[in-house]
């Protein structure tokens, strides 16, 4: 046998032709695979577009007898759904926006800007990598609160924009940029906004979506600090509405429910589709931890 | 960590020195106030364009770890006007029954399971993924998708599949003749339920990780193996699966986190019951404080939740300091 | 010299205690006076008005019918806007209100229900009302013995509003099916003899169980720890442990792991509504939403009664919150007014809730109702055996959440009554002797 030229390199794992029994097993298991995460999604969607009958009926339905958006309006009248949309856009569209640009001008900041004692500077910075979430929650609380945020879309942002990982991460790709060009744009007098503009960012361009990106997906998933800054139902977001839809008095509606969750769920799901190769490799691959 | 920061500052004379050509041909005292005035000028940018994200972090990061310090040496119920001194109050009272070490417990259990067995299921998908099946790409999308969905969400849709009466649950058990548990109501599943939530929403992730991994290994070492006519197994346990042990750390330790702080998913389907059957660490450290009032008490767990995870975290970057090179 | 040193020392550890007190203290406790009103929305046109926030714990149905109420009182007058907050539940607003006052952040009008109020009253955070009757709006508008359970040595503290008790409702189908009366049972006694009966009785093609538990609220166990004798406590004594407390707890682990003809439900509406359970018990101020959802028709009776009635009175009251400036309390007690007038008569024909106001007693409207579908009228009758919390579950506020795990724990794994009865009322001891003092101050005769 030949060794394989570097092509051969990205060919990965075994795979021998002549292996039919492989083959076989392999083709099994990935259907297994398709259909342990097609079922939940199909009973999902499915119910969603269900009559209430053929929701409680049993034997159960796997294939509705008619389709109906009813749930969709009854889950819009147990719960201000289009409020919750409209909070959601507005808290991930602001909090990606200002996230990406701390995370920038920090990154920025500390690869080419002289600071006294920047190292230690730095040092504080990832150390803020190592306090867990959950832990700053009743604190962070108080401190929204006595800011007079609480309830606010102010006070839903503010504590997640602060960016540790995402400056790291743009901090390692800024300082692999070659110095030439940096050193060109800063010798033709371009002033330090416009570097990070027209030299930076376009260079830059894989690391900044996945920092936006990660950072988009975790505002709009964000639920135990919704939950605790916010009061009013109005002030919901997607994810924290469908907990007040499950929660409501009245009776448990499955079909509700479920096109409640496709709310939720519809938007990242598209996004996710659209930019499906930045998000796969920017949280596979980027990565001391989110 | 430090390897990073000590090049810091050799990295941005990028800029000085650039000045410095300039600066040179000016040794008058002018010169060197022009100098000084640029020198300040950019510690002045510095601070535009870094300290609003640093004084964030120290507000939102740093200051919480503090006052949750002496939070938990206080009895406070939020209405009442003071907090009051306690002392060790509230840590004696964790441990002075058997409630919060079975929270502990449960927690452990809870981490360990989940990371477990999604690590190996991950593998195991990945080798799978590996072979490059037709339409393998379409089922890594779709075991990638809830990974990035919100909890609620997913916690939502696995309710209905456990749902007794008209849920998948109840077809699959009674395929086999018996009746489905009420899963979420009864003490002895609810735990369960959660975990296989919380793989099924993991599992994708952890298995892309590991193809990224695998593909990483070059042909050639593979191909060598094969021709000392190693078998599929040994190939595995001595080749694939040694070289992978950077992203198996990474992934441990990644999964462990973000396991000891899942809520969403607790808060969904359970509410840390039945019988407080599903409370874990980061759904006591809620209730105690947002539900029962107990502040002091939230936050003793809290710098447990804390220590245990800094831990950890130190593990890391340890790991990441020695393995890793920029 | 040393006189400098000393004095430097001193200063030096003066400061460093003041700012290590400034930082351990400064941020937290609450402060004295007059908080802010929490934050919201107000529609442009309402700009102008005074702003009196009414916190909801009304979800769905009932939410609907409060809106409609508030959306009358803005219309109605010209200086006051109020603005709905909506809560899941009394617990979920509990919590917030709790939290709300770490920042000094209040509410105007609370919908706090019997068994959450009693904890703002000790902290103090209550305002006063008797003072804000006049002879316009007399205290007489209100029903007395509703009235009485929110005044606190002769101070009204909390209006009655959404009240309720608990009522037994079973699914006439199958009943008639399975060859039970049209009635419901008398004794707990005559309830389980019913389950057996009914074992094995398949309703819509599933089997039916005779009573669905729910965990997540002990009001029903309160009343059938009545009902057999027992009791959660004796002014502040507790008597979780007694054995007739035992002995009801014994009956619910019984008629679930013994009859198997009993279960904890997730949901007892859903299952009631479906026809999983024949039986539950649920709140009066749930009759309408069970009317609207169950496709089969149902009675409604007095609850099984055993060596006692055993009644409690539940739901919620209105209270104003005392940190807050007089304008907003003025304001503030303009929207009860209306309430009491106006908005009463409405909110009960609307929602099943008892009707609790003089202007609702004698509602032409609801008497009709009442008429046309007795289950309202069944609802009423059964106040006159009904009675207030006992003072444990209402003062000591880790009650409910230890007896949820407690009764969680029996219903759903068989666990000994006796057991985790004891295990409840020793891992209360702590909290009954905290509330205690308070106690004693604010509210014991």
């Amino acid at each position: 046998m030949t060794v394989m030229p570097t092509a051969a390199a990205t060919e990965p794992a075994p795979r021998e032709p002549g292996s039919r029994r492989t083959r076989w097993w392999g083709v099994l298991a990935l259907v297994i695979t398709a259909l342990v995460f097609l079922i939940p999604l199909y009973l999902f969607v499915s119910t969603a577009f269900k009559t209430n009958a053929d929701i409680n009926s049993w034997p159960m339905r796997l294939i509705p007898r008619s389709l109906t958006l009813e749930n969709f309006v009854n889950a819009w009248t147990l719960a201000p759904f289009d409020q919750f949309l409209i909070n959601s856009v507005v808290v991930a569209a602001i909090g990606t926006v200002l996230k990406v640009v701390l995370a920038i001008s920090t990154a920025y900041a500390f690869a080419f800007l002289p600071f006294p004692g920047k190292r230690y500077l730095f040092i504080f910075m990832l150390g803020a990598l190592m306090v867990p979430g959950h832990v700053t929650l009743l604190v962070n609380y108080i401190t929204v609160g006595q800011m007079n945020l609480l309830n606010t879309y102010a006070g839903l942002i503010l504590p997640g924009v602060a960016s540790a990982f995402g400056t790291f991460l743009l901090h390692q790709f800024f300082r692999s940029l070659p110095y030439e060009v940096l050193e060109a744009a800063q010798l033709d007098g371009a002033g330090h906004l416009r570097r990070i503009f027209s030299v930076i960012m376009p260079m830059a361009r894989p690391a900044i979506i996945t920092v936006g990106l990660i950072a988009l997906i975790d505002e709009w998933n964000g639920f135990v600090w919704p939950l605790i800054v916010t009061n009013s139902v109005n002030m919901r977001t997607l994810p924290i509405g469908l907990l007040y839809l499950k929660e409501n008095d009245g009776i448990n509606d499955w079909g509700a429910l479920m096109a409640g969750t496709l709310f939720v769920v519809l938007p990242v799901a598209i996004v996710f589709l659209l930019a499906q190769r930045y998000i796969v490799a920017g949280l596979a691959g980027s990565a001391v931890r989110r | 960590m430090s390897s990073g920061a000590s090049d810091l500052d050799a990295r941005s004379a990028l800029s000085d020195s650039a000045r410095q050509t300039a600066d040179a041909r000016e040794t008058t005292a002018d010169g060197r106030r022009a100098a000084a005035r640029r020198r300040w000028r950019g510690y002045l940018l510095f601070a535009a364009f870094a300290l609003p994200n640093l004084a964030l972090i120290a507000v939102f990061s740093y200051w919480p770890i503090i006052e949750n310090v002496y939070l938990s040496f206080t009895t406070w119920d939020f209405i009442s006007p003071q907090a009051e001194w306690a002392g060790l109050l509230n840590y004696q009272s964790l441990f002075s029954g058997w409630s919060f070490p079975e929270v502990l417990f449960r927690t452990l259990v809870w981490v360990v399971v989940v990371v477990v067995v999604t690590l190996v299921l991950g593998l195991a998908l990945a080798m799978l993924f590996a072979q490059r099946l037709r339409g393998a790409n379409a089922v890594q999308t779709l075991a990638f998708a809830p990974h990035v969905l919100s909890g609620a969400a997913i916690a939502t849709i696995w309710l209905f599949i456990f749902d007794p009466n008209t849920g998948l649950s109840r077809l699959v058990f009674e395929a086999f003749g018996a009746s489905s548990p009420a899963w979420t109501n009864d003490d002895s599943w609810a735990l369960w339920a959660l975990i296989i939530v919380s793989i099924w929403k993991g599992l994708g992730f952890v298995a892309i990780v590991y193809l990224v991994g695998i593909q990483q290994i070059p042909a050639q070492v593979l191909e060598a193996a094969r021709i000392d006519g190693a078998g599929r197994w040994t190939q595995f346990r001595r080749m694939i699966f040694p070289l992978l042990s950077p992203t198996t750390f990474f992934l441990v330790i990644t999964q462990t986190i973000s396991a000891f702080q899942s809520f969403d998913v607790i808060a969904m389907m359970t509410g840390g019951g039945p019988a407080r059957s599903t409370t874990t660490l980061s759904w006591f450290i809620y209730d105690e404080a947002f539900n029962r009032g107990n502040v002091g008490v939230s936050s003793a767990a809290s710098m447990i939740m804390f220590v245990v995870l800094m831990a950890i975290t130190v593990l890391q970057f340890r790991f990441v300091e020695r393995r890793v090179h920029y | 010299m040393t006189g400098t040193s000393f004095s430097r020392r001193r200063l030096l550890t003066g400061a460093t205690a003041a700012v290590a007190s400034l930082a351990l203290s400064g941020c937290v406790g609450r402060m004295e006076g007059d908080y802010a009103q929490v934050s919201g929305q107000v529609p442009e046109k309402f700009a102008r008005r005074q702003r009196v926030v009414l916190w909801s714990a009304f979800t769905a149905h009932n939410a609907e019918v409060l809106q409609t109420i508030i959306d009358g009182f803005n219309a109605a007058q010209q200086d006051i806007y109020c603005e709905i907050q909506l809560f899941p539940g009394y617990p979920a607003l509990d919590s917030k209100l709790a939290a709300s006052f770490a920042v000094g952040q209040v509410p105007d009008l609370v919908t706090l229900s019997d068994v959450n109020w009693n904890r703002y009253f000790l902290a103090e955070t209550l305002e006063p009302l008797s003072g804000y009757f006049d002879a316009g709006f007399r205290a007489d508008a209100f029903h007395p013995r509703f009235l009485a359970e929110g005044t606190i040595r002769d101070q009204v503290y909390w209006l009655p509003w959404a009240r309720s008790t608990p009522l037994f409702y079973y699914n006439k189908e199958i009943f008639a099916a399975a060859g039970l009366p049209d009635r419901g049972p008398k004794t707990f006694t005559e309830l389980r003899e019913w389950g057996r009966q009914l074992k094995g009785f398949k309703y819509r093609g599933s089997p039916v169980k005779m009573r669905g538990y729910t965990g997540k609220d002990d009001w029903y166990f309160q009343g059938s720890s009545w009902a057999f004798d027992g009791s959660y406590s004796e002014g502040m004594t507790s008597r979780l442990d007694s054995e007739q407390t035992v002995a009801a707890l014994e009956f619910d682990r019984a008629f679930i792991h013994d009859d198997q003809m009993a279960y904890l439900a997730g949901d007892v509406n859903a299952d009631f509504a479906a026809g999983v359970t024949a039986t539950i018990c649920n709140s009066t101020g749930a009759l309408t939403s069970l009317l609207k959802a169950a496709e089969f028709e149902f009675g409604a009776a007095f609850l099984p009664e055993q060596d006692a009635p055993g009644v409690p009175t539940g739901g919620s009251g209105l209270a104003i919150m005392r940190n807050s400036t007089r304008t907003r309390k003025q304001a503030t007690w303009e929207l009860v007014k209306y309430l009491a007038d106006k908005g009463a008569p409405e909110w009960s024909l609307n929602t099943g809730y008892l009707p609790v106001t003089t202007s609702s007693l004698s509602s032409p409207k609801i008497k009709e109702r009442n008429a046309a579908t007795p289950a309202y009228q069944v609802a009423q009758d059964q106040l006159s055996r009904a009675r207030q919390a006992d003072v444990m579950r209402r003062y000591v506020n880790e009650t409910i959440s230890e007896m949820l795990i407690v009764l969680q724990k029996v219903y759903a794994s068989n666990a000994d009554p006796r057991e985790a009865l004891r295990e409840a009322n020793r891992t209360l001891h702590p909290a009954v002797q905290r509330v205690l003092p308070k106690y004693q101050r604010l509210v014991a005769t």
